[in-house]
Parts: C-alpha cells; sequence; structure tokens
C-alpha cells in the first residue's frame, strides 16, 4: 500500500485525475453552498436565454433558469448515475467472469464467447435496447447504464482468473484439498481487485458519456432535471443567443470524464505495473 | 490464418448475429403491455386486438413465433413497425446509406490523421510534440461525441457558414458530423499506433533497414508502419461498434437520415420492431467489419497465410 501511494504520487497524470475527481466530489457535496440555495428548476421567462453577467454568471437557459445553478444541481445527478450504474455492473459482471475463468469447460467457454461478442456490440446501443423495454427516466437510465457495462467487467474479471488459475499458489491451494469456494474468495478474487478497481474508474468515464448523450437525446430524465446532457438537449436552440447553455455543461462533462479516464489509467500504471501499456 | 480458419470465423460470426437477433426477439417479451394491443392502436376494440393476435400468429407457442421471426429474417422481413403499421424493412432500407456513408468517412478520417499523428508522436518521442499529441488524444477521448458536434456546428455553421449545419444532400453537409464522429476514435487510433510504432522502431530488421543506409521515410513507411498496421487493423475492427455507438449519436446531432436518427425515434415512440430490425442490422455491420480487418490483416502480413 506505501509502495503503491508513493508511486502514485509520482505519477503525474494519475495525480491530475485523482485532483479533478476530488474537486468534483467536493462541489457535489458543496452543491447547496455554492448555489446558495437557488432553485435549479425556477422557472423566469422575462429572463430567458440570458448572456452571462453579474447576476447570472454564466446566463440563464431557454426558460431563464440561472446556468450556473443548473450545472453545479446536474453534478449529483450525473456522477451518480454513473456512480450506481457501474456498480450495478460491477456485482453480476464479477461473478459470470470469475465463474465462466474458473470453471472453463463448455459452459465457461460460451459464456465468454457471448461475452465477447456483447462487448464488441456498442454499449449506447444496449442501453437504448433497454430503454426500448423499460422506458425513460432516471432509474431507467441507471438500469440501463448499468446493464449495459456487465459484459466489459466479467470481460475483465474472465482475463484475471485465467492469468491466476494455473498460478502455483492456486495449485498448491487445491492440492492441500481446499475446497473451489475458498480458492476463489481467498486466491483469486484479491488479484482480480487491482483490474476491477481500474475498470471502475474508466467505467465511471464511458458511464458518464453515454448517459449524458442519452439524455441528450431525450431518452434519460425528464425535461427539468439538470442533468448535464439534457441542458444541452434543451440549449440546442441557443446556439447563437447563448452557447454557455451548451459551452458549460459540456465543459462539466468532459473535466469529469477525463478525470475518471487519467485516474483510472493511473492506478493501472502503478498498481500493477504489469498491466502497464 | 488459413482459408479454413477464415471459414470459422465467419461460422462464428454468423453464430454472432443470430444469438443477437434471437436475444432482441426474447427481450421483446419483456416489453410491458400486449403486442397485439400495441400493433392495433390505444383505441381499437377487443375484437380487433383478437384478430390481430391470431392473425399475427401471437397467440402461438413462443418457438413456433421464434421460428417464424428467424425465417422472416432471412428473407429481409422484419415485421411491421408500431408507428407506421407498414413493413420495417421499409423504412429501414432508405437509411442504410447514409449511416453507412458517414461511418466510413468518420473512419477514413480517424484512421488517416490517428496514423499519421501516432507516427509522428513515435518517432518525435519524448519532445513537446509528443507530450501535445498525446493530450491532444486524452482529451478527444473524453469529449462526448455529440457536444463536439454540436460545438462544431456552432463555430464552422453557425458563425462561420463553411457548412451547413444539418440535413443530407451534399458532401458539405456530410463534413462536420464526419469530423465530429472521427474525433474520439482519432484519440484512440493515435495512442495505438504510437505504442505500436515505439514496438517495432526497437526491431532488428529496422536497426538493420538503417544500418545498410535506407532512406529514412522508407524505413518508417516500408519497414516499420506496415509492421506496425497489424494491431491497428485489428483494433479499427474491433472498435467500429463503438464507432457506429458514436453515429448513432452523432446523426442526431446533424439530423442526418440514418438508422441513428430512425433509432432513437424508434424508442422514444417505443417502436420495439424497428429498434430490433436496427439493432440486428447494426450487429450485421459489426460482424462485418470484424471480419474484413482479419482479410485486411491478411493482406498486410503473409506470414498470417501460412497458417
Amino acid at each position: 500500500m506505501a509502495v503503491f501511494l508513493r508511486r502514485f504520487r509520482r505519477h503525474t497524470s494519475g495525480m491530475v485525475g485523482f485532483a479533478i475527481v476530488l474537486l468534483i466530489c467536493l462541489a457535489v457535496l458543496a452543491a447547496p453552498v455554492l448555489t446558495r440555495g437557488a432553485d435549479p428548476l425556477a422557472v423566469d421567462l422575462a429572463n430567458s436565454a440570458q448572456r452571462p453577467s453579474a447576476q447570472f454568471p454564466l446566463g440563464t437557459d431557454e426558460m431563464g433558469r440561472d446556468l450556473l445553478t443548473r450545472v453545479i444541481a446536474g453534478a449529483p445527478i450525473s456522477l451518480s448515475i454513473a456512480v450506481v450504474g457501474v456498480l450495478l455492473a460491477m456485482i453480476p459482471g464479477v461473478w459470470i467472469g470469475l465463474l465462466a475463468g474458473f470453471y472453463e469447460g463448455r459452459i465457461g467457454g460460451w459464456l465468454m464467447r457471448s461475452i465477447d461478442a456483447l462487448v464488441a456490440f456498442p454499449r449506447i446501443l444496449l442501453a437504448m435496447v433497454i430503454i426500448s423495454i423499460a422506458g425513460t427516466g432516471i432509474s431507467q437510465l441507471m438500469f440501463a447504464v448499468g446493464l449495459s457495462s456487465i459484459p466489459i467487467f466479467a470481460r475483465v474479471m474472465f482475463v484475471t482468473v485465467q492469468s491466476v488459475r494455473h498460478r502455483d499458489f492456486v495449485q498448491a491451494a487445491a492440492a492441500l484439498g481446499a475446497r473451489d469456494r475458498w480458492i476463489l474468495w481467498r486466491h483469486i478474487l484479491p488479484n482480480a481487485f487491482a483490474p476491477i478497481l481500474v475498470q471502475a474508474s474508466l467505467g465511471i468515464a464511458t458511464s458518464l458519456q453515454i448517459a449524458a448523450g442519452l439524455s441528450f437525446l431525450g431518452l434519460g430524465p425528464p425535461p427539468p432535471s439538470p442533468e448535464w446532457g439534457a441542458i444541452i438537449d434543451g440549449g440546442r436552440t441557443l446556439i447563437r443567443q447563448q452557447p454557455m447553455v451548451i459551452i458549460a455543461p459540456g465543459l462539466a462533462i468532459a473535466m469529469t470524464v477525463l478525470g475518471f479516464n487519467l485516474l483510472g489509467d493511473g492506478l493501472r500504471d502503478t498498481l500493477d505495473p504489469r498491466l502497464k501499456r | 490464418m488459413t482459408f479454413a480458419m477464415l471459414l470459422r470465423r465467419l461460422g462464428a460470426l454468423v453464430v454472432t448475429v443470430l444469438l443477437v437477433s434471437v436475444a432482441t426477439f426474447l427481450a421483446m417479451r419483456l416489453v410491458p403491455g400486449d403486442p397485439a394491443r400495441m400493433i392495433a392502436g390505444p383505441e381499437a376494440p377487443a375484437e380487433v386486438v383478437e384478430a390481430i393476435r391470431r392473425d399475427w400468429g401471437l397467440d402461438d407457442p413462443l418457438h413456433i413465433q421464434l421460428g417464424r421471426f428467424l425465417v422472416g429474417l432471412a428473407t429481409g422481413d422484419f415485421g411491421d413497425s408500431y408507428r407506421t403499421r407498414g413493413p420495417v424493412w421499409d423504412e429501414v432500407k432508405t437509411r442504410l446509406m447514409p449511416t453507412f456513408l458517414l461511418s466510413v468517412t468518420g473512419l477514413g478520417l480517424a484512421l488517416t490523421f490517428g496514423i499519421a499523428a501516432g507516427v509522428l508522436a513515435a518517432i518525435r518521442r519524448g519532445t513537446v510534440l509528443d507530450t501535445g499529441l498525446s493530450v491532444v488524444s486524452t482529451l478527444g477521448i473524453s469529449l462526448p461525441v455529440f457536444w463536439v458536434g454540436i460545438l462544431l456546428m456552432m463555430f464552422f455553421a453557425a458563425r462561420l457558414r463553411w457548412f451547413p449545419s444539418s440535413g443530407w444532400g451534399s458532401w458539405q453537409h456530410l463534413v462536420l458530423p464526419a469530423f465530429s464522429l472521427g474525433v474520439g476514435f482519432f484519440a484512440s487510433i493515435s495512442r495505438m499506433t504510437r505504442s505500436s510504432m515505439l514496438e517495432v522502431l526497437q526491431d532488428d530488421y529496422v536497426r538493420t533497414a538503417r544500418a545498410k543506409g535506407v532512406p529514412r521515410v522508407k524505413v518508417l513507411l516500408k519497414h516499420a508502419l506496415r509492421n506496425a498496421l497489424l494491431p491497428i487493423v485489428t483494433i479499427a475492427g474491433l472498435e467500429f461498434g463503438r464507432l457506429l455507438g458514436g453515429a448513432v449519436i452523432t446523426e442526431s446531432v446533424f439530423a442526418w437520415p440514418g438508422m441513428g436518427t430512425l433509432m432513437v425515434n424508434s424508442v422514444k415512440f417505443r417502436d420495439y420492431p424497428t429498434v430490433q430490425a436496427c439493432v440486428i442490422l447494426l450487429a450485421i455491420c459489426i460482424a462485418v467489419s470484424t471480419f474484413l480487418s482479419d482479410l485486411l490483416n491478411l493482406y498486410v502480413d503473409p506470414r498470417l497465410r501460412r497458417g
């Protein structure tokens, strides 16, 4: 752990990513203070599509709502969709990968072959199919983002299990008569910690992009919601009058995605140097 | 990779597409509500719904319905749309070309610029240029595709008026969507090219070529790049799916009349048969692109042909 921390601290881009993620988490926690209690949903048509001013630091959107307040209020929404999505994907994904990798054989092989096919299939399309079945809304979006990232977690887990299951310490445990459950739990799962953590960080980044994209397409939380992609969708008609409605939430998405991408890359390079690309 | 291996690959792809079709068919059963009611519309009287159920065979056992569905697919019959009530295929067929054009142009742009940038970064390793390109590609991966699209539209269409902001008709209409689609893909291609080139440049035959006085450009393009291309072709084939996913969003930004806009509208209307058709067709495109990248690798690397 100490070794990892020392290495990570020297990893510049990883630290930058960590700082961005930390900053965004702080912003989420401090959201009520930052917005000074303003209501992100308060419509004020007299002030619609205002350019930035002293009263509205980033201007207002098509309904006269304060843009800065909305972007800040959107952070917990966008972030929670991505984080919940990743958590939803992680548990079944890890189990599928673990079992398919450990009990190779016919079923494991078939399972993994289908997982491979799903990984090659664009996640946003999987999510859209799920939404066409489940309908639109914030929990449906979480569900769609989550289900669509199960394959990638299963894949990461499968590869890890494959790489350790024939190693000496696993063979030794089996030779000593350890039960499968003990081997999986004590010897294989701990080795998967690093790659799964890395995938979680990268997964939050892609989930954020996908969730924002779906909201932008009108397949996310319904209109007044200040989800970042939804704000941009609302501002599409304001390209000329108030470009901030598009620029600000887009920058917020890009920064957050960048933060989690850099953090994930940094974790990969330092947690397990063997994974370094 | 021999001919037999290629055939086996092809077989696996057919199985994949078949699996996707069966999965979407089964998923349709999870849609809440009665399909006969969806087809008839909300105001139709109960007798009409019953008649549709009988006529369409919706009360047959599941495996018979599945069989009928697969036979339909083989003959290009994707069923009827809940929205237009007409065959899904009639709506989908005009959408294939725009999506194909957009994704192939996006891919072409990304490959051209991505490979060039990757080679440059590799031969100028550790310089400002290398760092700059790596920053650009990290950013490129992080920018949401629809946002890039709107920004390009804002600048090049609304302000400079160089290109039309949306629609379809001339090559000018293609420029902005193709570039916005290419950005994310450019980033991953240039990263891949850089690391692949760095690896190859250390190989003995590159050193030999240099030592015997082959011109630098020729060493780079003929000896190094050709070998570095293998993983790039594979990755490009595998990631083509992600590109298609991006195309779905890009199309909606630019009102491009392809499968993406059709799919988004169909998801909104819960027009499941159309969504299903789009998914199956896109799955076929992805399968074909993986196969093409295998073929291309055979062409680039004669060693693979001997198997």
